[in-house]
């Protein structure tokens, strides 16, 4: 029998490579892909663990980035997938740089629809697979400065739970992982804008316990998943209180300093 | 004598749009249409006989061209009021849609709406002062099955509105967003949605009456507003009720008739 195959974007470091490693452990190959050389290191480690680790190094925010993630793949069946890459974007809006914000758009929102449209018609074509999509806690709470972030996942959170719902017949799951802020390097790569916010000094979630939910729950077919119950407390209170309020929370831990 | 005050409007030809430029010419604005239509010119046209100059410009806002030529002819002009009105919708199963039909959507009602966020908030925050209205919808408080990019969409407008607007308070520069449920335009006919149980609803909101809440929200200042009791009803219920129970509902709306078993 051939294997089954997990495929991770995102995947040189934080949540997404610790996805691919609870796929290694759990048996399935990997196709791991980042838009940087670190994947090839992330493979080493991921090789250690006992599994096939396929790299490819692809930045998947360009549609010629996205074309030769999907050639590298071929029609090989999926049987996970994990929509994660994703990049952020500190600072105030009208600060920003046109073109940092475009790229935000194009890899968050456009090409993450891309891939799910594609993996979900190759897999209710065959009847089965799961997907899981990285999106945030700051999609439901409105964010300054990382105003665009926060609405590229407010936009991957919709979209996933109307899929779910869309699918709900098919033997196909897509699930929302959700988490806040995590001790990732999301936070310390230079083009994400966002060393001098004060999030970054916080302490945070640990990136392999999100991992571990977000994986727990897409094998269990869930709709989403927030790890950690002190951002399910957030979640729900973000339900309720007005966006004016949320919104100013969110400037006391995210304004530049 | 000073001088009039300036608005510009997106998706102007018809529907909220439309009705959003008639407001502003109420109000004694000269106004900038825009739409991606030749319709947009016939729409100027309707709105010239009230002693305002009324500027239309054809653009597909969904592409960096149309942005820039939109942004050419108000440039050099102070803007008091921009609305971010243009938007596509897309009915339909996600995976019936084609990925061109999904990537217009995104373009314009992402991508576009962005570009032209961010110039006019520089831009305004340069003048000191200015009063952005983003058409977003109540929409993008519930997950929309059989529309879920539109959906997600206005997900996006709607968070981004309630970030900027924080960010700019102390600028002079306010950020509301118009949050309609569903609307008596040509929408549902442009998202292929005739077929569908809301598409067919004849209880729809009137335009005029949702671009006018939109307008005088906009002009105090307000964060957002709901126009209509039963879409407020709806905004406070989406805080309660799961996700999943909302898009459950979602199909019950807007799945076509004929296909699956809603």
């Amino acid at each position: 029998m051939a294997e089954r195959l997990a495929i991770v974007t995102g995947a040189s470091s934080g949540i997404g490579y610790e996805l691919a490693r609870r796929a290694v452990e759990d048996g399935y190959a990997l196709f791991i892909c980042a838009d940087e050389p670190d994947i090839e290191r992330a493979a080493k480690k991921l090789r250690r663990l006992g599994g096939t680790v396929e790299t490819m190094q692809a930045d998947l925010s360009s549609r010629h980035g996205v074309d030769a993630f999907w050639r590298a793949i071929e029609d090989r069946d999926i049987d996970l997938f994990f929509a994660n890459a994703g990049r952020a974007l500190g600072d105030a809006f009208a600060d920003q740089d046109w073109s940092d914000i475009k790229q935000l758009i194009d890899l968050n929102v456009l090409q993450t629809t891309s891939v799910v449209h594609k993996v979900g018609l190759r897999m209710c074509a065959r009847g089965t697979g799961r997907i899981l999509v990285t999106g945030s806690i700051g999609g439901f709470v409105p964010g300054p400065f990382d105003a665009v972030y926060d609405a590229t996942k407010a936009y991957l959170d919709s979209l996933c739970y109307a899929l779910q719902e869309e699918w709900r017949d098919s033997a196909v799951t897509i699930t929302c992982l959700m988490p806040g802020p995590a001790e990732t390097p999301i936070f310390t790569r230079e083009e994400n804008d966002l060393e001098e916010a004060p999030i970054t000094s916080r302490e945070k979630q640990d990136p392999a316990e999100i991992a571990r939910a977000g994986y727990d729950a897409m094998m269990a077919g869930d709709p989403g998943i927030v790890p950690g119950l002190p951002v399910k407390v957030i979640a729900m209170l973000s339900r309720i209180a007005p966006e004016s309020l949320k919104a100013r929370i969110h400037r006391s831990g995210a304004e530049p300093q | 004598m000073r001088k009039r005050d300036l608005a510009v409007v997106t998706g102007a030809s018809s529907g909220i749009g439309f009705e959003l430029a008639r407001c502003a010419a109420q109000d004694g604005c000269d106004v900038v249409l825009v739409a991606d239509e030749h319709e947009i010119r016939t729409a100027a046209a309707a709105l010239e006989d009230g002693g305002s100059d009324v500027t239309a410009i054809e653009a597909d806002l969904g592409t960096e061209h149309g942005v820039a030529i939109l942004w050419q002819e108000i440039a050099d002009r102070h803007v008091d009021y921009f609305a971010a009105n243009a938007g596509r919708g897309l009915g339909g199963a996600f995976l019936d849609q084609d990925w061109e039909e999904i990537e217009a959507v995104i373009h314009t009602n992402v991508t576009g709406s962005t570009a032209l966020l961010h110039r006019a908030t520089k831009k305004m925050r340069d003048q000191g002062e200015g009063r952005i209205l983003i058409t977003g919808a109540i929409a993008g408080e519930v997950p929309g099955a059989f529309r879920a990019v539109y959906n997600a969409t206005t997900a996006y407008l709607d968070t981004l509105s309630w970030g900027i607007r924080e960010e700019l308070k102390d600028d002079g520069v306010t950020v509301t967003c118009l949050m309609p449920g569903p609307t008596d335009t040509e929408f549902f006919d442009r998202a292929q949605m005739d077929d569908t149980p809301v598409g067919q609803d004849h209880g729809k909101a009137d335009p005029a009456k949702v671009a006018r809440a939109g307008w005088d929200a906009m002009k105090r200042g307000s964060s957002g507003v709901t126009p209509g009791f039963m879409n407020k009803l709806q905004r406070q219920l989406t805080g309660v009720i799961p996700d999943t129970v909302l898009a459950r509902v979602h199909r019950n709306l807007a799945e076509p008739r004929g296909a699956g078993n809603g």
